[in-house]
């Protein structure tokens, strides 16, 4: 089912505007993650193509049907709440059945569907119980169960793995995922983890004060950002404002060329990934900076350099290098890669 | 410091003794003054027995009517945010505040044959006042605010999201609320009944103004322990108290059985095990 929204704005009777003009596709069989800073309306967008909530202006289609004003029965979308909202009173094999018996499924199929999703789920022994007695792990895939009983077209997870510690949740997105493509659903999920979105979505859509920054593959939207909010949002980035002083920028004592168009004196916004830049070691008149302290993150060292204008840059290093980085030593920098945005 | 724990719980044992204990005595003592024959003479008469039948009767009618009511109000109060539900809210407690004698006075000069209104409801052959429809009215209109106070909080905590949840597996309006909402509310409707039922199987102020008290026809218990009483019956009339606490004790026992026992049913029904016993 592909997903389309046109020009779609909600205004919360309160007078909150959660969601300003929104348009974006998703496409039929694609799996897309909601990025964005708390509030720019990731839960809001969720909830408009579920239909619990109507937008205040715009159109909602699923799968080229217009939906915009079609109650969440009728939608056939499943969606899986962030604290799993499952229900209290009944047993893990009702929760998943629940769906199943709405649409007056026969008996016997779905005692067939519940017990093969639960095998499927690894839930089997816990059907009898309540959710309560569960962890926060498996209350998580019965919600997932419950959702894919009734077979939606459309799956949306409200940042499914909040609450679940770092291990299970690395095994249950990949479960997620897996679960996405033997089922051939289009599925929408939120999450406040970048590394997460980064990882298992085919795009990503970058949101900021209900407004789309960016739709577009985890590299296209770490790779070539469109917005200095993008650029400075997904991943660790060194941003620095200064004018255009004749068709360059100076950073860190380096002349960073820009577009020669750009006038004199026009304030920019330059952004430079820790990754990008090399460090060499120097001698403290050529040095362009000192270091201040590293960290070990595995792979590679996250290095905090001071320049002679006093601005601190995270560098990457690659942790073989680690020796050159002790704190005081002078380094001259080399920045391969960087963009430029208006500020 | 041992000391003055063992002098506040002697304190307070002491209390229990004069406010519970002694009185509780007291009247056991007198119901059965005369064995347990005088105690059973004395409850099985025919008057008697007609008072507790009544009793319970228009109790439990109350506890259905005012638990469905309780609901209404308090679904009203909680979701609908009604415009007059701000109003509503403060009056529902008026029962509560005002002596109950006066709530039974209200009810005999709105519907009383001197009133206008209870003037048209006779000319149409119905009366209210010192009949049992006024019993019931009197009862309904002192209990109400337990059965909305019981259920408000429980449906204040409902958690939105579930229903939410429902609706997008496609279940309707009434089904969320058959098979989600009142499911959840169980154990407040529960208590919403029981705290009804009793408090209209012990109401007195109210029901000795309105139900003309004819013995065998409008008579209820409390009203017929204190007819008693004024008789200088004091076994017959303890006897009869024995009997209304007994019928209290045991709708709140019931209340408590019945609550266990949907919880445990709920737990030994196993789908997948009847299921496959049913297979083999
Ligand atoms: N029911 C509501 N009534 C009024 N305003 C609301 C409501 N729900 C959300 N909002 C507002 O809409 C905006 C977007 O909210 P939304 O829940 O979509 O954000 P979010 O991106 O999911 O944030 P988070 O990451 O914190 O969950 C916020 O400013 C919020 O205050
Ligand atoms: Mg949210």
């Amino acid at each position: 089912m592909t997903i389309e929204f046109v020009g779609v704005e909600k205004v919360y009777p309160g007078g909150a505007r959660s969601v300003r003009g929104v348009s974006f596709q998703v496409r039929e069989g694609e799996m897309v993650g909601l990025l964005g800073p708390s509030g720019s309306g990731k839960t809001t967008i969720l909830r408009l193509i579920a239909g619990l909530e109507r937008p205040t202006k715009g159109e909602i289609w699923i799968g080229g049907k217009r939906v915009t004003d079609l109650p969440p029965q009728k939608r056939n979308v499943g969606l899986v709440f962030q604290n799993y909202a499952l229900f209290q009173h009944m047993t893990v094999y009702d929760n998943v059945a629940f769906g199943l018996k709405e649409k007056r499924v026969p008996r016997d199929e779905i005692d067939r569907r519940v017990r093969e999703l639960l095998g499927y789920m690894r839930l089997t022994e816990y059907a009898n119980r309540f959710p309560r007695e569960l962890s926060g792990g498996q209350q998580q895939r019965v919600a997932l169960a419950r959702a894919l009983a009734p077979r939606p077209q459309v799956l949306l997870f409200d940042e499914p793995f909040a609450a679940i510690d770092t291990q299970i949740r690395r095994e249950l997105r990949k479960f997620v995922r897996e679960v996405h493509d033997e089922l051939g659903v289009t599925s929408l999920f939120v999450t406040h983890d970048q590394e997460e979105a980064l990882e298992i979505a085919d795009r990503v859509l970058v949101l900021h004060e209900g407004r789309v920054e960016q739709l577009g593959t985890p590299e296209e939207v770490y790779e070539q950002p469109e917005t200095l909010f993008v650029a400075s949002f997904i991943g660790e980035s060194n941003v620095w404002r200064r004018p255009v002083q004749g068709g360059a920028v100076e950073v860190a004592g380096l002349r960073l060329p820009v577009d020669p168009a750009i006038p004199n004196g026009t304030p920019v916004a330059v952004v430079v990934r820790p990754k990008d830049v090399q460090l060499h070691p120097a001698d403290r008149e050529e040095g362009q900076g000192q270091i201040l302290r590293s960290a070990f993150k595995g792979a590679y060292s996250a290095c905090f350099v001071r320049t002679r204008d006093h601005e601190v840059w995270e560098v990457h290093v690659p942790s073989a290098d680690r020796h050159l980085l002790s704190p005081g030593a002078w380094v001259r920098m080399d920045v391969h890669k960087f963009f430029v945005f208006p500020a | 410091m041992r000391f003055e724990r063992i002098a506040l719980h002697s304190l307070l044992a002491g209390a229990m003794l004069l406010i519970f204990v002694l009185p509780l005595g007291a009247v056991f003592e007198q119901a059965f003054a005369g064995g347990w024959p005088g105690f059973v003479r004395a409850v099985t008469s025919p008057i008697a027995v007609r008072a507790f039948e009544l009793t319970v009767v228009l109790a439990v009618v109350v506890a259905i009517l005012n638990t469905a009511m309780g609901l209404l109000i308090a679904v009203s109060l909680e979701r609908w945010r009604a415009p007059l539900s701000m109003a509503l809210d403060a009056v529902i407690d008026l029962p509560l505040a005002i002596p109950t004698a006066v709530s039974g006075l209200m009810l005999v000069l709105l519907y009383g044959p001197a009133s206008p209104v209870g003037r048209w409801l006779a000319g149409h052959g119905v009366s209210i006042v010192y009949t049992r429809l006024g019993i019931l009215f009197a009862l309904v209109f002192v209990t109400v605010p337990y059965a909305v106070r019981a259920l408000q909080p429980a449906l204040q905590q409902l958690d939105r999201r579930e229903e939410e949840a429902a609706w997008t597996l496609g279940a309707h309006a009434h089904r969320v609320w058959l098979r989600v909402i009142l499911p959840a509310l169980r154990h407040a409707l529960g208590s919403a009944f029981v705290l009804t039922l009793t408090r209209a199987m012990i109401e007195f102020g109210s029901v000795v103004m309105v139900s003309g008290n004819k013995p065998m026809q409008t008579e209820v218990a409390a009203v017929y322990i204190y007819g008693l009483l004024e008789n200088y019956d004091q076994q017959g009339a303890s006897a009869a108290a024995v009997v209304l606490m007994l019928l209290c004790a045991i709708a709140f026992a019931l209340e408590g059985s019945l609550l266990t026992s949907l919880a445990r049913r709920r737990r030994h029904a196993d789908p997948l095990k009847e299921r496959e016993e049913a297979h083999v």
